[in-house]
C-alpha cells in the first residue's frame, strides 16, 4: 500500500480530515508557503518536471494549462476545482474530498496564486452533500489559517443539481454563470475565455491534490514512484463484481492483474465465478477481456496497446453471470439521459443507440451502428457525444466477450 | 411525444383563487421567494443557488415561483425554466413527503438497484414519500445507492431506506411541535 | 491576409473570416442548417463540419476562424459520413416536409432517410394559440435560431428558451404556456429565421393547409414601412392581389431581415375594401 494522495492510516485516525492538525501534518502548510516563495515560474517548472497530466480523464499536460492562464494579460482570472464527478464506476474524487479535503484545496490556492486569480470556485455535484459539507469545513480551516479572506483569494462553493454534462469544463462555466450547462465550442479554450469569459484554470480534484503533494515535498520525491512516462500515483475506483470495491491509491505502472486480484486491492470477483470483462476508464471507456487485463499495466502508453486508457481511474469488473447486452444498454441509457441535447449527433445518436440495444438489433445493424458511432465521435461538440459509443464499439470488437450463450 | 415529459408541466400547482386574484398562500410564498433572492447579489450567476434554496424551503418549483424569481433576480422566465428543467434533482410537483432518488444505473443495477427502485415504488403508495430513479450517484462501491432527502444511503436496503424516512418524519414532527 | 489551404487549393482571406466563408468563397459545398448570416453561430447542427489538420474531431466551420497555415478538407469520407448520418438522424426524428435546407442535405449526401427511422420521433400537436403564427414543433431541429432572434441577437425579449435536455430538449416559453401569456411581443423574427417551417405565419399556414399557397403566383414588392420613422424596408408578398406575408430583405443594412409586430403583421388595413365614409367615433 502506498499513501500519498490519501493520508496514512495513523494520521487518518489521529486527525480530522478538515483540521489545522491535518493541514500541518500533511505538509500542506509547507506546500502553500513553498509555492509562494519560489514564485509562479518555478512552480510551473516543477509541475512540468513531474509531467503531471489532468487526472479527470483527459490527461492534458497540467503545466501547459497553467502557463497559458498565467500568460494571459487579463486582470481578472479564475481558478476552478471540478468536483462534479461521476459517471458509472467513477467515485474517486468523492473519496479523496471526504478523506483529505485540504490537499485539493491547497492545490487550488497554489493554482490561484500561480496564475494570478483572485477568485476560486469549487463546483461539486448536487448528489454529494456529504462531500460539500466536508469542503465547507475545510474552507473554514483555511480561513482560520489566514489563506483566504478579505484581500486574499476567496473560494466559492457551487452545487450542481443533477447533470453529468455539467462536469464538462465549459458546461460547468455555463452552470456557474446561471445558464444551461451546455458545452461551448472550443476554441476559445478556457485558458483564454473560460468562466465569465475570462482566462480560467480548471482542474480536477485529484490533479490539485497532486499539486499540494508536489510542493509539500519536491520533484524527486514525487518522481520516486510511478513510471517514467507518468510519475506518481493514481486513484482507481473498483466496482462491480469485485470482492473489495472502493478507491485505491496505486503507483502508475502497477499490473492490472494485481489490482484486480490482489487481496489488498480488488481481491478478485468475490463471487466465486470467473471474470468475464473489465470496463477501463469509465462509462465512456474501453471493454477489455480478462486476458488483456492480466497483460496490461496501469499507464497510458501501456493501456493504449489495448485501445484503452486510464480515464478517470474507473475499473469496472463483470463476472461470468454479467449480461453484456444489458450492461451496454445501461451505459447507452446513461448517455441518452445525460446528453445535453445541443448537437444533433449526440442528441439523436445516443437515443438511437439506446433503441437499437433495447430492441436487441445490435448485430444485424452493425454497419449502421459503426457509421453512427463514427459520426458521433467525429462531429459531436464535446467529449460526451464523442465518446458515448466507445464502450459499445470496444465490446463489439472483442468477440470473446460474447461467447456466453446468454449474450445477445 | 409530450415535450414536457420531464415532469415539469406542473401547471396544476398554479393556485390562483377563483377570480384569478392572489391567494393568501401565494402572498406568503411570494414573500419567501423574494426573501430568498434578496439574500443573493442580483446577478444571474446566483440563479442556481437561488433555485436550490427555493426547492429546499418550499419543496418544489412551479410557475408562480419561477415568475417571482424572474422578477426579483431579473432573469427571463423562459430562461429560468430552461435552466431549471435541465437538472434532474429539482422537484416540480407538490408531494407529501421527502423524495428518494434511487440509482438505477449500470453498477447499481448489477447489485439489484432496479429491484430496490421497484420495491420502494410499491412502498410509496401510502404517499408519505416519492420515488424517482436517477443516473449514477457516484457510489458504485456501495451499490445499490440512493438519496433520501438528498442525503446518501449506501448499500441501501428497503428496510434501511424506510428507517431513514421514519427518522426524518420524527425529526420533522419534532421541529413542528 | 491569412494564407490557408482548402481541399488542396491555396487561398488568402482577411483575418476574421470563418472557415465556412472561406470554403464557400471558393465555391465548395458546405451545408448548414443552424447557421444564419445575421445570428451568432449555434454550432448545433454540425452539418458544416470539416476536417482540419491537427484536430482530432471534425470542426464546425461556421464558428471557426480561419488561421494562417490551416489545412482544411471539406470532402473526406469522415466529413461525408458525419453529414450523411446527421441528415439521417434528423429525418428519423422530425417532419421535414417544409425543411428545404435539410432536404438539400439529404439529397447531397444521398442519405437513407429510413436508416435510423422507427424509433421515437418529435411528433406532437400543432401549437396554434394566437392569430399571427403557429408553432409546429415536430419540424423543429433545435437550431437555436428562434431563441437567438428572440434574445440578444435581435429582439432582447427572451420569451423562449431551450428547456429539458437530451432527446427531450425543446423550445419552450416556460411550462409551455401559450404565447399570448408569455413575454412574446409577436415581432415574428423567430418565424423569419426558422429554417424548417416549424414556425409559420398563420396566414401562410392556413393557405398551405387549404392548398391555396402557390409559390409561383406570389410576387414581391419592395416598399418602406409607414408605421414609424425608422423606415424599415419591407417586401410585400402578394398573391391574388392580396398581401399574404411581409418580410424584410436579409441583407438590408438597417433591418437585417428583422421587423417589429407592426411592420410584419400589421398589413391587413391595406386590403380592407370598405370605404371609410366618416371619422371613427
Amino acid at each position: 500500500m502506498i499513501y500519498r494522495l490519501f493520508p496514512n492510516p495513523e494520521l487518518e485516525l489521529a486527525t480530522a480530515p478538515a483540521s489545522r492538525e491535518r493541514l500541518v501534518e500533511r505538509g500542506f502548510e509547507r506546500a502553500y508557503e513553498n509555492a509562494q516563495e519560489i514564485g509562479s515560474d518555478t512552480v510551473i517548472q516543477h509541475i512540468q518536471a513531474i509531467r503531471l497530466g489532468g487526472r479527470g480523464g483527459a490527461a492534458f499536460p497540467t503545466a501547459r494549462k497553467w502557463l497559458s492562464v498565467k500568460n494571459e494579460a487579463e486582470s481578472i482570472k479564475y481558478v476552478v476545482m471540478n468536483a462534479d464527478e461521476s459517471e458509472p464506476g467513477t467515485f474517486k474524487d468523492r473519496e479523496l474530498l471526504l478523506r483529505d479535503p485540504l490537499g485539493p484545496l491547497t492545490g487550488l490556492l497554489i493554482a490561484a496564486s500561480a496564475v494570478g486569480a483572485q477568485q476560486a470556485y469549487v463546483y461539486v455535484r448536487g448528489e454529494y452533500r456529504d462531500v460539500e459539507i466536508r469542503i465547507q469545513e475545510a474552507i473554514t480551516v483555511l480561513a482560520e489559517a489566514g489563506w483566504i479572506g478579505p484581500g486574499k483569494v476567496s473560494i466559492d462553493v457551487r452545487r450542481g443539481a443533477g447533470a453529468y454534462i455539467a462536469g464538462e469544463e465549459t458546461a460547468l462555466f455555463n452552470s456557474i454563470e446561471g445558464y444551461r450547462p451546455e458545452p461551448r465550442v472550443k476554441p476559445p479554450y478556457p485558458t483564454a475565455q473560460g468562466l465569465f469569459h475570462k482566462p480560467t484554470l480548471i482542474q480536477n480534484v485529484e490533479t490539485l491534490a497532486n499539486i499540494a503533494l508536489l510542493f509539500a515535498h519536491d520533484v524527486d520525491w514525487f518522481r520516486a514512484v510511478g513510471t517514467d512516462a507518468t510519475p506518481g500515483t493514481k486513484l482507481v475506483a473498483l466496482s462491480g463484481h469485485v470482492a473489495n470495491p472502493g478507491v485505491y491509491e496505486v503507483p502508475f505502472g502497477i499490473e492490472l492483474g494485481a489490482l484486480i486480484g490482489d487481496g489488498q486491492y480488488g481481491g478478485g470477483t468475490g463471487t466465486g465465478r470467473p471474470l468475464k470483462a473489465v470496463l477501463m476508464g469509465g462509462a465512456a471507456g474501453t471493454f477489455i477481456t480478462p486476458q488483456e487485463a492480466f497483460e496490461a499495466r496501469l499507464d497510458y502508453p501501456d493501456l493504449a496497446k489495448f485501445g484503452a486508457g486510464v480515464g478517470s481511474g474507473a475499473i469496472m469488473l463483470f463476472d461470468s453471470t454479467a449480461d453484456l447486452g444489458r450492461i451496454l444498454t445501461g451505459l447507452a441509457r446513461f448517455f441518452a439521459d445525460e446528453s445535453c441535447g445541443q448537437c444533433v449527433p449526440c442528441r439523436i445518436g445516443t437515443k438511437r443507440i439506446l433503441e437499437l440495444l433495447e430492441t436487441q438489433r445490435l448485430w444485424d445493424r452493425r454497419a449502421d451502428l459503426k457509421d453512427l458511432a463514427t459520426a458521433m465521435t467525429d462531429a459531436s461538440i464535446c467529449g460526451l457525444g464523442q465518446t458515448a459509443a466507445n464502450a459499445l464499439v470496444s465490446a463489439m470488437n472483442r468477440p470473446s466477450l460474447w461467447n456466453e450463450p446468454a449474450a445477445l | 411525444m409530450n415535450h414536457n415529459s420531464e415532469g415539469s408541466g406542473a401547471v396544476t400547482a398554479h393556485s390562483r383563487d377563483e377570480e384569478g386574484g392572489v391567494t393568501e398562500l401565494q402572498a406568503e410564498e411570494h414573500e419567501i421567494v423574494v426573501g430568498i433572492v434578496s439574500r443573493f447579489p442580483r446577478q444571474r450567476t446566483w440563479l442556481l443557488p437561488v433555485l436550490w434554496q427555493v426547492v429546499e424551503e418550499l419543496g418544489w418549483l412551479n410557475p408562480d415561483r419561477i415568475e417571482w424569481i424572474s422578477e426579483a433576480l431579473n432573469v427571463p422566465y423562459a430562461e429560468i425554466y430552461g435552466v431549471a428543467s435541465f437538472y434532474s434533482l429539482f422537484r416540480w410537483e407538490p408531494s407529501a413527503g421527502p423524495e428518494v432518488h434511487v440509482c438505477t444505473d449500470v453498477m447499481c443495477t448489477l447489485k439489484s438497484g432496479d429491484s430496490l427502485y421497484d420495491d420502494l415504488t410499491r412502498a410509496s403508495v401510502d404517499q408519505t414519500f416519492t420515488v424517482a430513479s436517477v443516473t449514477c450517484l457516484g457510489r458504485c462501491d456501495a451499490a445499490p445507492a440512493c438519496l433520501v432527502n438528498y442525503e446518501p444511503v449506501e448499500n441501501a436496503t428497503i428496510a434501511e431506506v424506510l428507517e431513514r424516512l421514519r427518522t426524518l418524519a420524527v425529526e420533522k414532527g419534532g421541529e413542528q411541535s | 491576409m491569412l494564407h490557408l489551404t482548402i481541399d488542396g487549393v491555396s487561398i488568402n482571406v482577411p483575418a476574421g473570416t470563418t472557415v465556412l466563408e472561406a470554403a464557400r468563397g471558393m465555391g465548395e459545398y458546405v451545408p448548414t442548417l443552424c447557421w444564419h448570416p445575421n445570428l451568432t453561430p449555434a454550432n448545433a447542427c454540425r452539418a458544416c463540419v470539416v476536417e482540419i489538420e491537427g484536430s482530432r474531431a471534425l470542426v464546425s466551420s461556421c464558428s471557426r476562424q480561419a488561421e494562417d497555415g490551416m489545412v482544411v478538407k471539406t470532402k473526406t469520407e469522415r466529413v461525408h459520413n458525419a453529414r450523411q448520418v446527421i441528415a439521417e438522424l434528423l429525418t428519423s426524428t422530425n417532419n421535414t416536409a417544409s425543411a428545404g435546407d435539410l432536404q438539400e442535405l439529404v439529397s447531397h449526401t444521398a442519405a437513407n432517410t429510413l436508416r435510423f427511422a422507427g424509433g421515437e420521433t418529435w411528433e406532437q400537436p400543432l401549437r396554434d394559440d394566437n392569430n399571427l403564427f403557429v408553432r409546429n414543433y415536430d419540424a423543429c431541429i433545435l437550431c437555436y435560431r428562434c431563441v437567438e432572434a428572440c434574445g440578444v441577437d435581435v429582439q432582447n425579449t427572451f420569451a423562449i428558451a431551450v428547456a429539458g435536455r437530451g432527446f427531450d430538449a425543446h423550445i419552450d416559453t416556460g411550462f409551455d404556456r401559450p404565447l399570448p401569456e408569455s413575454d412574446c411581443v409577436f415581432c415574428g423574427n423567430c418565424v423569419e429565421v426558422c429554417p424548417t417551417g416549424a414556425l409559420l405565419d398563420k396566414k401562410e399556414y392556413e393557405l398551405r393547409q387549404s392548398g391555396r399557397w402557390e409559390e409561383q403566383d406570389i410576387t414581391t414588392t419592395r416598399t418602406t414601412c409607414s408605421y414609424c420613422g425608422v423606415g424599415c424596408e419591407l417586401e410585400l408578398h402578394v398573391m391574388d392581389n392580396q398581401v399574404v406575408k411581409v418580410t424584410s430583405p436579409e441583407d438590408n443594412p438597417i433591418t437585417h431581415g428583422m421587423l417589429c409586430v407592426k411592420g410584419r403583421y400589421g398589413y391587413e388595413y391595406v386590403q380592407v375594401h370598405e370605404d371609410i365614409t366618416e371619422p371613427a367615433p
